[in-house]
């Protein structure tokens, strides 16, 4: 596996699909046919992107390999590739953490372009992983929330689930929508979620952090910072 | 059959030649691509044409949703078209149109080869 190169990772059962956005990008693209293989290589993967298929055979699916991916992953850009003309489909591929899709057949202008459009924006991303953000300064990649010196520690998960609530902070993130980009296609219990949140509350309770996370009934849940009365309607 | 437009041309010459051009219009990656489709879809196919005669509904969408893929991406157009429509209806299809599919697959698949073959492999362009 080459490590010191730039490279793609392509997931897909079509042979030729690796091989066109090879020759579209410029840069080798690593074949992988299953999901199984691409996460044994995982530690040895530093790719520029990740082209994902949905369809891999009759009992795998591409988009069970997102949030795991996403978690490996968290400033690599992941495109879906898709023929399935089934727009939830692709909805549900960006709830949970893919970055941009396209479809086949692939038009090598429209891969060239979405790849470097996602390549800048994670680029970015990544520079601002330090947010500082109301009271706190949270950092994802280290999974720290920090306050006035006094820093808290949250679980891989948690943080993912902070990371989401920010980005859509002062707004009403679904329960679906969180769980689906949490743990993908899996079902987990609606108490299960509520454990995370929980722990996350104590984690900002710790510091002193004035950040509230709101359940609002039937709605979902929202985190703010300050007067939330003036920002959830 | 009503699934199946047969006005549409076999290949998207616009799209081959978009292929082709990736490098320089060699046609050495156009050549690989088309080689591997050879190597890759006959399984698919005999696959594909197993589980309908085994009318197993989830098999067959699943190969036609894997051969339409390859054959989307090498401009394959009329078979791309024909599995898309196997995909989206294969159970609303007539018993007629069931019956007849397998040989219309054949002669598809086995067109579209041909032409592919004929007019976008180098050592045909050469000659």
């Amino acid at each position: 596996m080459e490590t010191n190169s730039r490279y793609t990772v392509t997931l897909d059962d079509d042979s030729t699909v690796p091989k066109i956005i090879a020759q579209v990008t410029g840069i080798p693209s690593h074949a992988f046919q299953n999901g199984d293989a691409l996460l044994k290589k995982a530690e040895s993967l530093d790719p520029v992107a990740f082209f994902l298929d949905i369809h891999l055979d009759t009992h795998t699916n591409g988009l069970d390999l997102l949030p795991e991916l996403r978690r490996r992953w968290p400033f690599h850009p992941i495109l879906v590739v898709t023929g399935d003309p089934k727009d939830e489909l692709i909805g549900q591929a960006l709830a949970m953490g893919a970055n941009d899709f396209i479809r086949k057949p692939i038009n090598p202008t429209e891969l060239i372009g979405r790849m470097h459009a996602r390549v800048l924006e994670m680029a970015a991303r990544k520079k601002i992983d330090v947010l500082e953000i109301g009271d706190i300064c949270f950092s994802p990649s280290q999974a720290t929330i920090t306050k006035n010196g006094k820093i808290t520690y949250l679980p891989k998960l948690e943080t993912q689930l902070f990371a989401i609530l920010i980005e859509q902070r002062d707004m009403i993130s679904s329960r679906e929508e969180l769980k689906q980009r949490l743990w993908g296609r899996i079902a987990v219990s609606e108490n299960t979620l509520d454990r995370k949140i929980s722990d996350i509350r104590k984690a900002l309770s710790e510091i002193g952090s004035t950040c509230v996370i709101q359940s609002h009934y039937r709605k979902g849940i929202s985190l703010s910072f300050g007067n939330i009365d003036k920002k959830i309607s | 059959m009503s699934y199946f437009d047969s006005k549409l041309p076999v290949l998207d010459l616009e799209m081959l030649a978009t292929l082709r051009s990736l490098d320089e219009d060699k046609g050495f990656f156009l050549n690989e691509l088309i080689e591997l489709y050879r190597l890759d879809s006959p399984v698919i196919f005999e696959n594909l044409l197993k589980a309908h005669a085994e009318a197993s509904v989830k098999h067959v969408v699943f190969y036609a949703h894997r051969l339409k893929g390859m054959s989307s991406n090498l401009g394959i157009l009329r078979f791309y078209r024909l599995l898309e429509s196997i995909e989206k209806s294969y159970t609303q299809l007539s018993p007629r149109e069931l019956l007849e599919m397998e040989d219309l697959l054949r002669q598809e698949y086995e067109l579209a080869l041909a032409q592919l073959v004929q007019d976008w492999c180098i050592q045909n362009l050469a000659s």
